[in-house]
């Protein structure tokens, strides 16, 4: 009987899909089995309990080796460990310095329990605006250099898993919900202007004598060295002195870097080149909370965009602005000058520069973009690097939205997992303009925006474009860096392809190898790591031109699973070249040395007519994976006069050589796959065709812990699964 | 309007209009494959018995003339669960076994929005209820010690939303 139990992974995730976060714990409470189920999902994002008190006994036992911590979490806590990609740390709720420093202090010693973990977000109380005092800015400021400092030096590992990091400062005080754009009393977004605090609400003033070491790092030798001490006296116009705490990049690999603090805007301006030593390697840079003195931040010395300047390796600029003067300031500079002053001003990698102008009411968002090679060439700029910098300006929503109506239907994104590398699974499947898709995953108002930490695996799908490039600008709106830095945890990239349009293909010479090759390799580098799944889907036939050999090197040198679904198409040529020649180049033959798992769908006679063949492709990966999919139609295994066909991988054998099973050398085996899942038909031919012969499924498969038969109702065949086994192995 | 036949795992012939078939995205390039022209030969279906099948095509007959998912779908619209349209809540009223089935079937034959609809279905059957009572609908045994209960609420807390 069908039940809960019984539906793949991909379908529970799709459910999971639409229910809230309460809902899917309470799913978790009901079985042993529900918990396992929920667990990763549950589990993706961790926040810290805010009770140190709570927090210290369970580190200790986590820090004691004498503890069994696989017990903690019903036994799940080493999946958790493994499945944790986002920890947010939050003191929000102490009101004194010394809690805060104490909490970060404990949590900094948790974070090395989680590998994984590539994305940080750290929450505190929002110093600056709640007092007049400059000094406590500076406090401010340090607050924030000591929390990085405590996390980088105490555990420098997992500071070099980090992708991204996100700072936020919580307002002291409450904000006016029904504030409006531009009114004088502000929005809930908008931080409240220094001058209408109230008094009574403002941070307790701290004693003279306090001092507050601000590094909080654990057992360092080097304490001294980095050790801070801020003294804050409560005299404001007396000014303590700082020393700057860094002499040398800490955030080494970090390419995101999401503001969205006072720190951005009031502090960094006076310690910009501390800023920059910081975070030397930062790519994406994404600022919120601009104020509205800001109104002429593009220009204006005192913000904190000349600071960006200084940030050489910038690719990627994003703003969240609240404001609705914004608009009016951007028309200034609608013919992207000031882009081009930037680029000139140093940011010779720039890219891409997206101002983002939410609308609360309306919960829409205005996007000013101006990247490169943008679809609408106003004013083409060239800079240093030759490449064309144009600008598109949208002034309002009407515009947009009559920008966006105007486009062909799109290709789309889907987000969501592919874990069980079958063709049309997706927990979550979303289609919009891919820009203001990705623009709404970072947008921290944006319902999608809890999301982006979680989506480990994408597929970009072609869709039927309707117009001569849109494959190749599509390839481009889905820029890697965007969808790297967009998406942190990012571990598989499918592919499918979708056009049976001669048309698309002849203008787009080598679709089929940019896919494998530029686009993988720039994405896997834009994530800072190879990406380990890659799975590609065609549905049309398509021409595949062009060298193939030069790509693979590139490619795909780590990818542990590879899934492949050639849907009616003709071969994929591409993999015929490897096949036919492994070896012949060293990375080639590296291209599926070290496949886990493999998934392959051919459902036409064609793929065989091809030089395509899935059998022997599995032949380089043999000894390494641990699952195999195989899911074929009977017409790919039978020849046109309709008996068998089977691939020469396979031995034939017949009963009466049966006891030189052990001798012989030429059977194909796969000695690590535990986990063999195939159609009925796959099976059926190997075992029943002929009574004296047979293929010898036991050697070939010799220790296949759990098999699973499909294209057929799965309890026929569960039942005769060790059967098979037990015959082909006798 | 030309008819294909599919046959289901029960070896179940049914006759259905190829624009209703084709629904199926699995169906529906199946028959690009061969060249559209499979009126002499049934579609074998053989994850699906005739019941499932005929609950499916019913499905699909009511929604053949619906535009294809649009591309520019609103995400936003995954979250809302309830908005299930009052035709598919009624078909969907089913019991849990078919549920399950229509689900398994969907995803086999690719017809995503019907997939959607029984997701969204089952998503409801667990939305604001208890664990007590999310057991009692889905007959899930708790095989949880009171202790082991009070640790996972515990150890949920961890989890952030």
């Amino acid at each position: 009987m069908a039940s809960f139990e019984l539906l793949p992974a991909e379908i529970t995730l799709s459910i999971f899909s639409y229910l809230d976060h309460t809902d899917i714990a309470a799913f978790s409470l009901c079985s042993k089995a529900c918990r396992d189920r929920s667990l990763l999902v549950l589990f993706r994002a961790l926040k810290f309990p805010t009770d140190v008190q709570i927090l210290l006994p369970l580190l200790e036992k986590l820090e004691d080796p004498r503890h069994d911590s696989s017990r903690l979490f019903g036994g799940g806590f080493s999946d958790i460990r493994e499945s944790v990609r986002h920890i947010t740390l939050d003191s929000s709720g102490f009101s004194e310095v010394p809690d805060t420093i104490s909490y970060f202090y404990t949590c900094s010693r948790f974070l090395r329990l989680f590998p994984r973990c590539a994305n940080l977000k750290i929450r505190y109380k929002d110093l600056a605006r709640s007092s007049l005092q400059s000094t406590v800015r500076r406090l401010d400021f340090c607050l924030f250099y000591g929390i990085c400092l405590a996390i980088s030096l105490a555990y420098p590992s997992t500071v070099q898993n980090l992708r991204a990091l996100y700072l936020e400062t919580v307002p002291w005080i409450p904000v006016d919900e029904d504030g409006d754009n531009g009114s004088s009393s502000g929005t809930a977004s908008e931080p409240v202007a220094e001058g209408s605090s109230d008094p009574n609400q403002r941070i307790a003033p701290i004693s003279k004598e306090q001092k507050i070491a601000l590094d909080f790092s654990p057992k360092l030798d080097s304490i001294s060295e980095w050790a801070v001490s801020v003294e804050v006296p409560s005299n404001p116009d007396s000014e303590a002195e700082f020393e700057s705490p860094f002499e040398r990049p800490v955030f080494e690999n970090l390419k995101s870097l999401i503001l969205s603090t006072s720190f951005a805007f009031n502090s960094v301006a006076s310690h910009r080149i501390e800023f920059i030593k910081l975070f030397p390697a930062v790519e994406a840079i994404s600022i919120s909370y601009l104020q509205r003195e800001a109104q002429h931040f593009l220009i204006n010395e005192d913000t904190v965009i000349p600071l960006l300047h200084k940030m050489e390796g910038l690719k990627r600029i994003t703003i969240y602005v609240y404001y609705g003067t914004f608009a009016q300031e951007m028309k200034r500079y609608k013919d992207t000058k000031f882009i081009e002053e930037w680029v000139k001003g140093g940011l010779k990698k720039l890219e891409q520069v997206l101002f983002v102008h939410t609308h609360r009411e309306a919960e829409g968002i205005e996007l000013f973009v101006f990247k490169y090679r943008d679809l609408i060439k106003t004013s083409p700029i060239v800079n240093p690097n030759g490449w064309v910098l144009s600008g598109k300006l949208a002034t309002n929503g009407a515009e947009h939205s009559d920008t966006i109506a105007a486009r062909p239907r799109r290709p789309h994104i889907v987000l969501g997992s592919f874990d069980s590398m079958r063709p049309y699974s997706g927990a979550a499947a979303v289609s919009m303009y891919s820009s203001i898709l990705l623009a709404s995953f970072q947008n921290a108002t944006s319902r999608l925006y809890k999301l982006n930490t979680r989506v480990t695996h994408i597929t970009l799908s072609t869709a039927p474009p309707d117009k001569k490039n849109k494959i190749e600008i599509y390839l481009e709106d889905c820029a890697a860096e965007l969808i790297a830095g967009t998406f942190p945890n990012l571990e598989g990239l499918k592919i499918n392809y979708a056009t049976d349009e001669e048309e698309i293909i002849s203008c787009v010479p080598n679709f089929s190898d940019r896919m494998f090759g530029e686009f993988f390799t720039s994405l896997s580098n834009a994530a800072g790591k190879p990406l380990k799944r890659l799975a590609l889907e065609v549905t049309r036939p398509y021409p595949s031109r062009g060298d193939k050999r030069h790509v693979y090197h590139t490619v795909v040198g780590d990818l542990r699973a590879l899934a492949i679904d050639q849907g009616g198409s003709r071969p994929i040529e591409s993999f015929a070249t490897i096949n036919q020649t492994p070896g012949d180049h060293p990375n080639e033959s590296k291209f599926l040395s070290c496949l886990e798992e493999a998934s392959i769908t051919a459902f036409t006679r064609d793929c065989r007519n091809g030089e395509f063949d899935p059998m022997s492709i599995f032949k380089l990966s043999a000894g390494t994976l641990t699952k195999l999919t195989i899911n074929i139609h009977p017409w790919f295994l039978l020849d046109e006069d309709g008996d068998p066909d089977c691939p020469d991988v396979w031995v034939l054998r017949r009963r009466s050589e049966e006891p030189q099973l052990q001798d012989e050398p030429t059977v194909l085996s796969f000695p690590l796959v535990k986990e063999l899942n195939a159609n009925v038909d796959f099976f059926n031919f190997l075992t029943h065709h002929d009574a004296d012969e047979f293929y010898d499924l036991g050697a070939v498969f010799p220790n296949v812990e759990d098999l699973t038969i499909f294209w057929a109702d799965r309890r026929e065949f569960r039942g005769q699964k060790m059967g098979i086994i037990a015959r082909s192995s006798r | 309007m030309s008819t294909i036949k599919l046959l289901s795992s029960d070896n179940a012939e049914l006759a259905v209009d190829k624009e209703v078939a084709e629904r199926s995205i699995l169906i529906k390039n199946m028959l690009e494959d061969v060249g559209g022209d499979m009126s002499d030969q049934a579609i074998p279906i053989p994850n699906v018995n005739e019941a499932v099948l005929r609950k499916v095509i019913e499905w699909c007959e009511h929604h053949k003339s619906d535009p294809p998912p649009p591309a520019d779908e609103d995400s936003d619209s995954r979250k809302k669960s309830t908005d299930i349209e009052e035709w598919d809540q009624k078909f969907m009223q089913v019991d849990q076994e078919m549920l399950f089935e229509i689900i398994l079937a969907a995803n086999y034959l690719d017809i995503k929005p019907l997939l959607d609809v029984g997701c969204k279905t089952v998503a409801n059957m667990i939305k604001g209820k208890s664990p007590e009572e999310i057991r009692k609908t889905f007959n899930i045994q708790n095989d949880f010690t009171p202790e082991e209960e009070d640790q996972i609420r515990r150890e949920n807390e961890w989890a952030e939303e």
